[in-house]
């Protein structure tokens, strides 16, 4: 495995931290410099060699040549860092080779990702998602947990975003099951939301894995669970919906996979 | 020479003497001073005596007035002093002329045109002067059925000053000694009396419909003392059932008629003319009530909801909204059946001996598990959770209370009257009650300790195989096993039968409907 140095890392931090790029934005630059370093040490002169004639990266650049002086992002990257530590939190970037494989061929999946527990996502030949309601009934549970259990049998691995309602059964249906499960949450890795959720969260942490793109200590705030929700889109093959309600956030996972190309399966 | 006057006060539920000392200095400026400890109830006294002493035609002395309360060491509090220092200060400015002074204690409260009005805590004043060897005691005619319910003294109301001095001076008969010439009818008699006095408008079980179950369970727990919980959705009538709990526990003696009356006096919650308590108290004290009003408190140590519930039932509506800290602290009154409280001003023992009933609703929501319940299994989790593990294991009866259909109803029997199950209960009782015969502390089935079940819960083969194929499918502990079987002899003595049988067991079974349910939760805990 690939060490990375202390100084990537948190060049890959900052990066993330800068206003007014998002993940395409973090995604174009790197692909466009080949790395986190030279977006740092490249001369502003060097830079403006590289960028070809495209008014969305030449924005990107400035954005760069603006944020890059910051010294607070630094102290701030070193201070996630730190914080990830504490919590036993892992930070996985695009160099690494956990990095799912999965997010490589999409331009806006998060560069950086934080993770409780072990990433072993690309392992598994086939991932399936289970998405639903967090309100739901008797019966959609029941179905939740079915497939879920025969998902596990099948050898593939678990996707799901740990709110309430059906992910938390497909999440729970696989670990009682011994399989790897990974829970996609729209806050800092470090927060177990919802709270009544605390003994999953740690059974998730243990034999699968909790994925977040915030970095620990970050609160949920309801736009981080739609964005959350492409995540989980972008790592399951095949997405399993079940009777999502007409203004559930189950939409927004279904946009996204149908947007890359991956299989919806409403049950 | 100074004049002693006999007054009491109460500690606690305890009362005590307390003489009333005055004395007049000559040659200095006019005041009326008064010491002992006094709180400000009793330095305000002095106001109420002076104007209370010119409005019934006396002379307000002209010297200095000094009214000790002895003993000087001891806090005291309360407005009952005054008609004790009034009559101190009286006679030693030789104003009247009473008889046999030092055969009475004084009681009561004055009002600034003489009237003197009821006060608290008088039974256990009465009580405890009746044990010092006092012969007579002055009470407000407001406080006449409470006084009167200790026999072996002579209470004698009043309702004005110049009624007390003219009887003290012998001028006049009191009106209630007018009534009972004797004074002193036989306190069983009174006590009886005021039994059907006070149960015409009780509720009854026979109100109940459709919840024949849940008031099996409920009977299984009167009579062997167990804890009950209560868990269904609103409205299917928990509150309604709770309420008549008191009327199937077996009739008070005149013991804890007594207890109960102490508390409720020294609390200030007897009604004005009220006697003895003979009905079981009910407290429902609200699910935001403080830890302090729940175990009692204040800076007198007053007692609190769970000293009320002496004797009685103490019901916890919606007990998973109570907050942690405040149910914790239940643990120890319901261990030891008594309460401690210290403050600054003294430490109080209460009882606290009651009957624990609780409810709540099976889901956050309310209506787990019909259909219209959308809670998913952690929330359920979560909010039963709330609960703290030794409050839960103190209660023996979880049990779920059925929906009723209020169409339904009227083809539904009702249920078997109060004074039924009573019966039953009281014949539990008595069996319990010859079996734990020379045990100290030990008075029905639930505090059987683990030897005793051993020695009283003979289970036959039957019955084994029945109880472990149930704790197997649950994965009942064998704290929880201990359980049944106490209440198991409770149900067999129920039916006054011997051995404890299978039915006993499937009873007792059906009486641990939160396991099942939490069992059935998918979810990791």
């Amino acid at each position: 495995m690939k060490r990375l140095s202390d100084i990537v890392l948190l060049q890959y931090i900052a990066l993330t931290l800068m206003r007014g790029l998002g993940p395409v934005g973090q995604n174009c630059l790197l692909n466009l410099l080949s790395g986190a370093d030279s977006c740092f040490f490249l001369k502003e002169s060097e830079l403006w060699e590289q960028f070809p004639e495209d008014q969305v990266v030449k924005r990107y650049l400035k954005i760069l040549i603006r944020e890059r002086d910051n010294k607070e992002l630094i102290s701030r990257a070193n201070q996630i860092v730190r914080d990830a530590k504490k919590e036993k939190i892992s930070i996985i970037t695009k160099e690494h080779e956990q990095y799912p494989e999965r997010f490589r061929n999409i331009p806006d999946m998060p560069i950086v990702i934080y993770i409780k527990g072990n990433l072993q996502v690309n392992r598994y030949k086939r991932s399936t998602g289970i998405v639903g309601p967090r309100r739901c009934s008797d019966t959609d549970k029941l179905k939740a947990i079915e497939l879920a259990e025969r998902t596990i049998e099948s050898g593939s691995l678990i996707i799901s975003g740990m709110a309430k309602g059906i992910d938390s059964y497909a999440h729970t249906a696989a670990i009682k099951r011994n399989g790897y499960t990974v829970a996609v949450i729209g806050n800092g890795a470090d927060i177990c939301y919802p709270c009544e959720h605390r003994s999953l969260y740690e059974a998730i942490a243990k034999e699968g894995c909790i994925m977040s793109e915030y970095p620990p200590g970050v609160l949920p705030r309801p736009f981080m669970f739609p964005a959350r929700n492409r995540i989980i889109a972008a790592l399951s093959d095949n997405l399993y919906v079940i009777n999502p309600g007409r203004n559930s956030g189950t939409r927004s996972t279904v946009e996204a996979c149908r947007k890359y190309g991956h299989k919806v399966i409403y049950v | 020479m100074a004049t002693v006057v006999k007054s009491m006060a109460t500690s606690g539920v305890d009362g005590f003497m307390v003489e009333i000392e005055a004395s007049m200095i000559r040659g200095q400026q006019q005041m009326l001073s008064i010491i002992g400890l006094p709180d400000q109830a009793i330095k305000e006294a002095g106001e109420r005596i002076q104007a209370a002493i010119e409005s019934c035609g006396y002379d307000i002395p002209k010297d200095k007035v000094i009214i000790s309360l002895a003993p000087g060491d001891r806090k005291k509090r309360g407005s009952h002093f005054d008609l004790g220092m009034i009559i101190a200060l009286l006679y030693q400015t030789d104003q009247i002329a009473p008889k046999d002074l030092a055969d009475y204690a004084f009681i009561g409260e004055l009002s600034l045109d003489g009237r003197i009005r009821p006060c608290h805590g008088v039974l256990s004043m009465v009580t405890e002067a009746k044990k010092r060897g006092v012969k007579k005691v002055i009470i407000p005619y407001g406080n006449k059925k409470e006084a009167e319910s200790v026999s072996g003294i002579q209470a004698c109301p009043v309702s004005t000053l110049s009624e007390t001095i003219r009887f003290l001076e012998g001028r006049c008969e009191l009106f209630q000694q007018r009534e009972d010439p004797e004074g002193k009818a036989d306190g069983q008699k009174r006590f009886e009396s005021s039994w059907e006095g006070e149960n015409r408008n009780l509720p009854d079980f026979s109100d109940v419909r459709g919840q024949d179950d849940l008031i099996e369970a409920i009977v299984l727990g009167a009579a062997g003392g167990h804890n009950i919980l209560m868990i269904g959705e609103p409205g299917c009538g928990k509150t309604m059932v709770a309420q008549r709990i008191p009327t199937i526990l077996p009739t008070m003696s005149e013991q804890e008629a007594l207890e109960v009356t102490k508390i409720h006096s020294i609390a200030g919650l007897m009604e004005a003319g009220s006697g003895l308590i003979t009905t079981r108290p009910f407290r429902a004290p609200h699910h935001n009530v403080s830890l302090n009003a729940l175990i009692g408190g204040g800076s007198y140590a007053q007692p609190g909801e769970v000293s009320l519930a002496h004797n009685g039932v103490l019901f916890l509506d919606e007990i998973a909204e109570f907050s942690r800290s405040t149910l914790d602290s239940l643990r120890q009154p319901m261990e030891d059946k008594r309460v401690t409280i210290s403050r600054v001003n003294g430490t109080n023992s209460y009882p606290a001996n009651f009957m624990f009933v609780a409810a709540m609703n099976p889901c956050p929501c309310g209506y787990y598990p019909s259909r219209k319940c959308r809670c998913t299994d952690y929330e359920i989790i979560h909010y039963r959770g709330k609960i703290s593990g030794p409050i839960l294991e103190r209660i023996d009866i979880q049990k779920s209370v059925a929906h009723v259909d209020y169409f339904e109803l009227d083809k539904k029997q009702g249920s078997r009257s109060s004074e039924d199950l009573r019966g039953m209960v009281e014949k539990a009782r008595h069996i319990q009650e010859e079996r734990f015969k020379g045990l100290e502390g030990i008075t029905c089935n639930a505090q059987m300790t683990t030897s005793m079940i051993q020695k009283y819960c003979h289970l036959n083969e039957d019955c084994i195989q029945l109880l472990k194929r149930a704790s197997e499918k649950y994965g009942y502990s064998a704290r929880v096993i201990h359980k049944l079987l106490r209440m198991a002899r409770t149900s067999a003595d129920l039916d006054g039968v011997d051995d404890i049988r299978k039915e006993d067991i499937i009873r007792v079974l059906s009486c641990r409907d939160l396991d099942v349910s939490s069992s059935k939760m998918y979810a990791i805990t």
